[in-house]
């Protein structure tokens, strides 16, 4: 326990929570922005030309 | 508001509007408040550099409860009125807060185990924040349990206002019993009682955090109206 209270090289857990934090979050950007662009296209090709919407 | 929204076309111009601005400060509040998280913001008599962690931490937890808050508020309005909206933004947020509450635990975890000196311990506080989590999934994994996902949207709702319960447990879990993890320094009765020069880097990354959430809940409402307008033309038979 003395040993992990007195190292303050902390770095490796910094940079870990950074790195999980931000990777998961610009993942579930991408993955919703390419959901959001296949359904605008299936808009446009489908619903948008179906006169009884 | 809520029908003036449900229409398509409508929430599309809307999306699409608003799409660049919140992209534009997403990137801008990211970059900043990376930079003073990790350069410019000072260290912790105690803890030294790994206090940089809450600038991460904090923003996911006070995101999972918000979102969820929201996913309660959203199931309340499906349930009460049963209008299609308010279960097409429970299902847009629901995902978005089960990853801050995961990232929450993981992110805590990893403070934990330099600050505390273990990596998980079965405190008040982590394992109400763990129940919040398998609430989220309970949520995602009900409203998609049926082939057609309209059919889970009512028990899914139930679950999530029943859930809402474990909200001030989290919140209060601290200041009820005797925990490892530190007492509210922001959120409290007291005043806040950190630092200013910590306190800017954390408010500029909540703020990217929220951004970020507002983004793709958007983004997600949008695929899901889409998804739910064809399924139903194609129920009809006109696709």
């Amino acid at each position: 326990m003395e040993t992990v209270f007195n190292n303050n090289n902390y770095d490796f857990f910094i940079y870990l929570s950074y790195i999980i934090t931000f990777g998961s979050l610009i993942f579930l950007l991408i993955f919703s922005y390419l959901k959001f662009l296949i359904s605008k296209n299936l808009y446009s090709t489908i619903i948008e030309n179906n006169n009884d919407t | 508001m809520i029908d003036y929204l449900a229409n398509p076309s409508r929430f599309f111009r809307i999306t699409n509007f608003l799409l660049p601005w919140l992209m534009g400060l997403l990137i801008t509040l990211t970059i900043i408040g990376i930079y003073f998280a990790l350069f410019d913001s000072p260290e912790d008599l105690v803890q030294g550099s790994a206090v940089r962690i809450m600038y991460v931490h904090v923003p996911s937890a006070w995101l999972s409860i918000f979102s969820y808050l929201l996913l309660s508020i959203c199931s309340f309005f499906f349930i009460v009125w049963r209008h299609p909206l308010a279960d097409i933004l429970s299902g847009s947020i629901a995902p978005v807060g089960a990853l801050f509450s995961l990232l929450t635990l993981l992110t805590g975890s990893i403070w934990g185990r330099p600050m505390w000196g273990t990596w998980w311990v079965w405190d008040a506080r982590l394992t109400s924040m763990l129940i919040l989590f398998i609430f989220f999934l309970g949520y995602i994994a009900l409203s998609n349990a049926f082939e057609k996902n309209e059919r889970g949207s009512r028990p899914a709702a139930l679950l999530a206002i029943v859930g809402s319960i474990n909200l001030p447990i989290v919140k209060f879990s601290v200041d009820w019993w005797n925990t490892l993890h530190q007492p509210a320094s922001i959120i409290r009765t007291g005043g806040i009682s950190i630092d200013q020069s910590m306190l800017v880097p954390l408010i500029i990354m909540t703020l990217a955090f929220h951004t970020f959430f507002i983004l793709v809940v958007v983004l997600r409402a949008h695929s899901i109206l889409i998804e739910r307008k064809v399924y139903h033309l194609k129920v009809l038979g006109k696709i």
